[in-house]
């Protein structure tokens, strides 16, 4: 098949003369000759007589017979650059082609519409398998209907194999090569983003009817004339997708690519793939590049996509807005939980940030925590953390209360109350800290960086005396950061330590500058109080000295700091025996071990004369580090009283994931090990119940799982062992502390919120909350609104999974603690929201005709205290329109959903799954009446953001789906009743208990 | 021309063999692949194996390979690769056609036998119709890539030169006037050949 000859057919042999002058024939007419195998007389004797045309002439014979054997080669296989025959259509040309095959452009004969047509290589549908996989690709993506996903008419299977998909030909450029309309730079941007938005709507779309796009890329998304987006190839990428290497890796052009897919996962390639995909198309879009470096074998461009964190957008472009890059990264996470959590999540991002509201990428999941804590009181899902941003907010703003608040108690010269109360609002400042800064945690660096960036506003505001009028604000502004590293252990991901540090210098030398300035001037309270302020900045000080390992320095400063203490405060006072708690850690880390011991023990019998709550944990930590002296010596005996001791003080005082109750359960495990006879370890070990394993295997096991609060959130959680630690963390307490001790009740909730957030709700957790109830109906009796926080949850948890009965039982009780409430100082929102509950609780049980009644009682208590026009006041319509249609008043509930609606489309405070429950209540209506076309969106809304999460035992989930089915039959289309009816056994990829 | 696509197309196979003693390096691991698997199979069925038979049959001749070169089994200094997986391909081939034969009953067969040159010239003329059908489907793909070929171009080779279409209906089909079809299959050819040729060389480039 060799030969490689010049043949230069347009133009004559380069050295003949004209062919006019000298008969030289065009390569045309060569080819010609070949093509019919016959060279007429003229023409063959020129060739005899001249040297260029027998050389041309040979050339294009080896031509025609290169050619004869490729049509002998390639038979009646049709060449890839063959369009495929399919009736009906008439094949125009090639469009593009791609691994995994061609498309061709055509014409519909009978309507003269232009088609594109995709033909996958045979190779992909090589076996029986692969073709019905691949025809059953073809099939959903036909059926999938969307503005911004090209259509599909059909797809035939050819008589050689292939698969060929006939779609809509879109007359567009691929989004990276599009230029937006719009006259300057910023306008343009937002144009491109606008269609950014509106093609993620696009594969929202698509991953709700459960197909994955795997590939997509600017070259599968087109952007028309008139601006519309267009996803192509849904489904039919996964189609084709049935390509490996011979050693079973991803094979494919990487660059837009998930870690998941690189890394060989296929079982985590989901729709957050495509989000992950949209991420780097979004980084191309705005930044111009690609977010990492992607030269290489397979193997670096792997470990890049895995690995390598993008570069940030604004060092390509230092314009792209914070907010912007925000978005960006967190498309990008490598980490699935920590990524948007649908298409649909970051195109409402992005909208966010075109509208300029704030974004949800740079505010963690806290605003929607948040928002909907603060608004209805029971969310399903308990919130593990809280906005940070608020939380730095509440700090500040807790300090300048305590900080005037003192201030004006010095002026009534009542110095022993300001003590007390610097005593309280410290204390509630420190627990805020304690339960809302995060843990240092590798897998969330955006935490630290949140974090970072709020420290790095206020260290700029305190250097630039924004606080100056409000010295004392600023003097505690500066030590409650520096407090972040000396009271909370080293654990906490407070980031810019160095800035605390320098706040911490600056704010000294103020002090101290202040004290030189009123030498002599005789206000003896004020200096006194500036002696504290100093020693107590010194002491925070050497805590950040203590962090940055500057342990000579950290030493010094502490130890000055507990003279001054004992000296201005008292040699007995906590903060004396504070700084010398301080003192013990910086000299165990100075490996100074024998002092550290003897300052331990100093500090253990100063703390234990001065009782109360907040020596609790500082107590605890000093007994944990003598038992850590002890485990580290082997000395077991002397280690077991003292384990146990910390152990329990931390358990009745701290957090669940507190660092220094972990710590404490470290203890626990190296107990374990050493004396696994001692009676602390036998007590806990039957406490946990029968286990093939030893106590500290068991409990070695836990403790990453008790470090890690859940990251994911049902439906998208990832399933671990959390909630198992956390009941067995319940069952110690309960052998230690006792089965009514009221510290139990934060362990069962934080089981609860664990189990919730994995998807583990029903029964079982329902009743762990309703334990928590009984613990606290028993210390403040059977009425105390405590347990209604428990109650509530469990109400829930059986409205949604089922049996709505018991959800009835529990919301009748709520109602009751509020009845028994004196009408005066009832808080008669809540009461009537209750009542509201309780009449939802009894539609899902079928009990119309009660519940109608019970909803109509709530709206009109509501009418009294919030007026018409009210979040609370729409949901409980909707619920009304519910029993009332399944009561027969069909025009009441047409009207009274109508109003629901109508009231919802306005009220910010509505939260998204009330909205999403008035959007089903409407629908199912409207449904009813065969008004389809209103009915759809409504149901699709809520079934996107609410009820595809809930339980197969969720009633209005039930109807929807039967509604929905009900719906696609009317309208004829099988395939999307069928995607409905599959819907009833699949629960957003969680086995929820039945 | 020089893409991606068309280097490692064009790399010799010794060259290939030579990179392979980096053995992550997945690109020439993959050019191996997409450089024999057709052809086998092709062999395959040509010997009488059944479709899914004849890729299994590709997969399991790679897999060994693959094995052989990972454990030091493979020596370049016996003969060519070609040779070598011909050599394994026929005899996997033979083992899963005796098979069936015999019900499926389980055949030992130990693989070092096929080691060496296949002489048989038969089964060598199969094996070079499988190669160039390869050689001539890539440089097909890879024409696709050629820049200063368009689509109308290429559809007039497509028609005149592989599907028999006669010059003047091609002509219509593709709005050119004839000159000009004749003008575009003669590019296209040449282009052709000098892929075919490239590809040939990389391909038997192999010692």
């Amino acid at each position: 098949m060799n030969g490689d000859t010049e043949n230069p057919v347009s133009t004559p042999p380069p050295d003949c003369e004209p062919p006019v002058k000298f008969g030289c024939p065009t390569g045309t007419m060569f080819e010609r000759a070949a093509e019919i195998g016959h060279i007429a007389a003229p023409l063959a004797d020129h060739i005899a007589s001249c040297a260029a045309c027998r050389e041309l002439w040979a050339a294009t014979q080896d031509d025609a017979q290169f050619l004869k054997r490729a049509r002998s080669l390639k038979g009646n296989d049709l060449p890839p650059l063959g369009g495929p025959r399919i009736p009906g259509y008439r094949t125009l040309g090639v469009i593009s082609s791609g691994s995994q095959g061609v498309v061709y452009k055509g014409v519909q004969e009978s309507t003269s519409r232009m088609v594109a047509i995709k033909a996958l290589s045979a190779g992909h549908t090589s076996t029986p398998r692969q073709r019905a996989r691949a025809e059953r690709e073809a099939e959903i993506a036909a059926s999938l209907r969307h503005p911004s996903i090209v259509t599909v008419f059909e797809s035939r299977t050819l008589a050689d194999g292939r698969i060929v998909v006939v779609m809509e030909f879109i007359d567009g450029v691929p989004i990276d090569q599009w230029q937006p309309p719009g006259a300057t730079p910023t306008e343009r941007k937002r144009e491109l983003l606008r269609v950014f938005i509106e093609m993620c709507a696009g594969v929202h779309h698509s991953h709700l009817s459960g197909v994955i796009h795997r590939d997509l890329k600017p070259d599968n998304i087109l952007v028309t004339s008139s601006g519309r987006p267009v996803v192509l190839d849904f489904g039919i990428a996964k189609a084709g997708n049935i390509r490996t290497t011979m050693t079973g890796e991803f094979a494919g052009t990487p660059a837009f690519a998930s870690p998941e897919q690189v890394s060989g996962q296929p079982d985590q390639v989901n729709a957050l793939t495509d989000v992950y995909s949209l991420g780097v198309i979004l980084y191309r879009l705005v930044c111009g590049a690609l977010p990492y470096d992607v030269q290489g074998s397979i193997f670096d461009i792997a470990r890049t996509i895995s690995e390598v964190e993008p570069t940030p957008p604004n060092q390509h472009d230092p314009n792209i807005s914070n907010d912007l890059q925000a978005i960006v990264l967190k498309a990008l996470r490598k980490h699935q939980p920590i990524r948007y959590q649908s298409a649909a999540a970051l195109a409402a991002d992005l909208s966010n940030y075109l509208s300029g509201n704030p974004v949800s990428a740079r505010s963690g999941s806290g605003w929607y925590l948040l928002r909907k804590a603060v608004a209805v009181n029971r969310g399903r899902l308990i919130a593990a953390g809280v906005a940070v941003a608020l939380v730095l907010a509440a700090a500040v703003l807790v300090a300048i209360s305590f900080s005037r608040a003192s201030e004006s108690d010095r002026r009534a010269a009542d110095q022993r109350e300001a003590a007390r109360l610097e005593s309280v609002r410290a204390r509630a400042v420190t627990e805020l800290l304690r339960e809302t800064l995060p843990n240092a945690d590798p897998a969330r660096p955006e935490l630290a960086g949140i974090i970072s960036n709020g420290l790095g506003r206020l260290y700029v505001r305190l250097e630039t005396n924004a606080f100056s009028e409000q010295a004392d604000v600023d003097q505690a502004l500066r030590r409650l950061w520096g407090s972040v590293y000396t009271g909370f252990g080293g654990g906490k991901a407070a980031g810019l330590v160095e800035f605390a540090e320098l706040a911490l210098r600056n704010g000294l030398m103020r002090l101290r500058r202040e004290q030189s300035l009123k030498a002599g001037v005789s206000d003896t309270a004020a200096d006194l109080q500036r002696q504290v302020d100093i020693a107590s900045t010194m002491h925070e000080l050497a805590g950040v000295l203590l962090k940055r390992r500057r342990l000579p320095e950290a030493e010094a400063m502490c130890r000055e700091a507990m003279a001054l203490r004992q000296t201005v405060i008292g040699p007995g006072s906590l903060a004396a025996a504070e700084s010398r708690v301080l003192l013990t850690r910086i000299l165990l880390e100075s490996g100074e071990t024998v002092q550290a011991m003897a300052e331990a023990d100093a500090a253990t019998n100063m703390l234990r004369k001065i009782p109360g709550p907040g020596t609790d944990a500082t107590l605890a930590s000093m007994i944990a580090v003598k038992a850590q002296v002890a485990l580290d010596n082997g000395r077991g005996q002397e280690a077991e009283p003292l384990v146990r001791e910390a152990f329990v003080r931390r358990l009745s005082t701290l957090p669940t994931e507190d660092p220094a109750l972990l710590e404490s359960v470290r203890q626990l495990v190296e107990l374990a090990e050493i004396m696994p006879s001692c009676q602390t370890v036998q007590e806990l070990t039957a406490a946990i119940g029968p286990s093939d394993e030893s106590l500290a295997a068991v409990l070695r096991a836990d403790l990453p799982m008790l470090r890690t609060a859940n990251r994911t959130m049902y439906p998208n959680a990832v399933r671990t062992r959390r909630p198992a630690a956390l009941a067995r963390l319940a069952k110690m307490q309960m052998c230690l502390l006792g089965p009514d001790d009221l510290s139990l009740v934060g362990t069962l909730m934080a089981h609860v919120a664990a189990s919730e957030r994995e998807g583990l709700v029903g029964a079982p957790t329902a009743e762990i909350s309703l334990q928590a109830a009984a613990i606290l109906s028993k210390r403040y009796g059977p009425t105390d609104p405590s347990q209604l926080f428990c109650i509530d949850r469990a109400s829930t948890a059986f409205a949604f999974l089922g049996p709505a009965g018991r959800a009835v039982e529990l919301g009748r009780q709520a109602c009751a603690i509020f009845d028994a409430i004196p009408a005066d100082s009832r808080d008669h929102l809540l009461a009537a929201n209750s009542r509201r509950w309780l009449a939802w609780y009894l539609a899902l049980d079928g009990k119309y005709e009660e519940s109608r009644q019970m909803h109509e009682a709530a709206i009109a208590e509501l009418d009294t205290v919030v007026g018409k026009r009210h979040h609370v006041v729409a949901i409980a319509q909707s619920g009304l329109a519910f029993c009332l249609w399944h009561l027969g008043r069909e025009a009441e509930a047409e009207a009274t959903s109508a109003a629901a609606i109508e009231l919802a489309k306005d009220l910010p405070a509505l939260p998204f799954d009330q909205l999403a429950h008035i959007r089903f209540v409407r629908g199912h209506i409207l449904c009813a009446q065969h008004r389809d076309t209103e009915a759809e969106p409504l149901m699709l809304q809520s079934w996107d953001v609410v009820f595809r999460c809930a339980g197969r035992g969720f009633v209005w989930r039930q109807i929807m789906i039967e509604d929905m089915i009900a719906l696609e039959q009317r309208r004829g289309d099988a395939a999307a009743a069928a995607i409905w009816r599959s819907q009833d056994d699949y629960v957003c990829g969680l086995e929820a208990p039945r | 021309m020089a893409n991606a696509q068309h280097i490692f197309a064009t790399q010799t196979t010794t060259a290939l063999l030579d990179a392979l003693r980096d053995l992550r390096n997945e690109p020439a691991w993959a050019q191996i692949e997409s450089r024999y698997r057709r052809v086998i199979a092709g062999l395959a069925r040509r010997l009488g194996a059944a479709e899914a038979d004849a890729m299994d049959i590709a997969q399991q001749t790679l897999a060994e390979f693959v094995r052989a070169y990972k454990d030091g089994r493979y020596d370049r200094t016996k003969g060519r690769l070609s040779s070598w997986i011909l050599g394994i391909a026929h005899n996997t081939t033979l083992r899963v056609l005796r098979n069936q034969r015999r019900g499926g009953e389980r055949m030992d067969f130990d693989i070092s036998e096929a080691n060496g040159e296949v002489h048989d010239p038969q089964l060598r003329s199969i094996w070079d119709d499988e190669r160039d059908r390869e050689i001539l489907d890539k440089a097909m793909t890879l024409l696709r890539d050629e820049a200063s070929l368009d689509d109308r171009t290429l559809l007039a080779f497509e028609l005149v030169a592989l599907r028999g279409v006669p010059t003047a209906e091609a002509a219509s089909q593709c709005g050119m006037t004839v000159d000009q079809i004749y003008v575009a299959k003669s590019r296209v050819t040449k282009h052709l050949r000098t892929l075919v040729a490239q590809l040939t060389e990389a391909f038997e480039q192999d010692a």
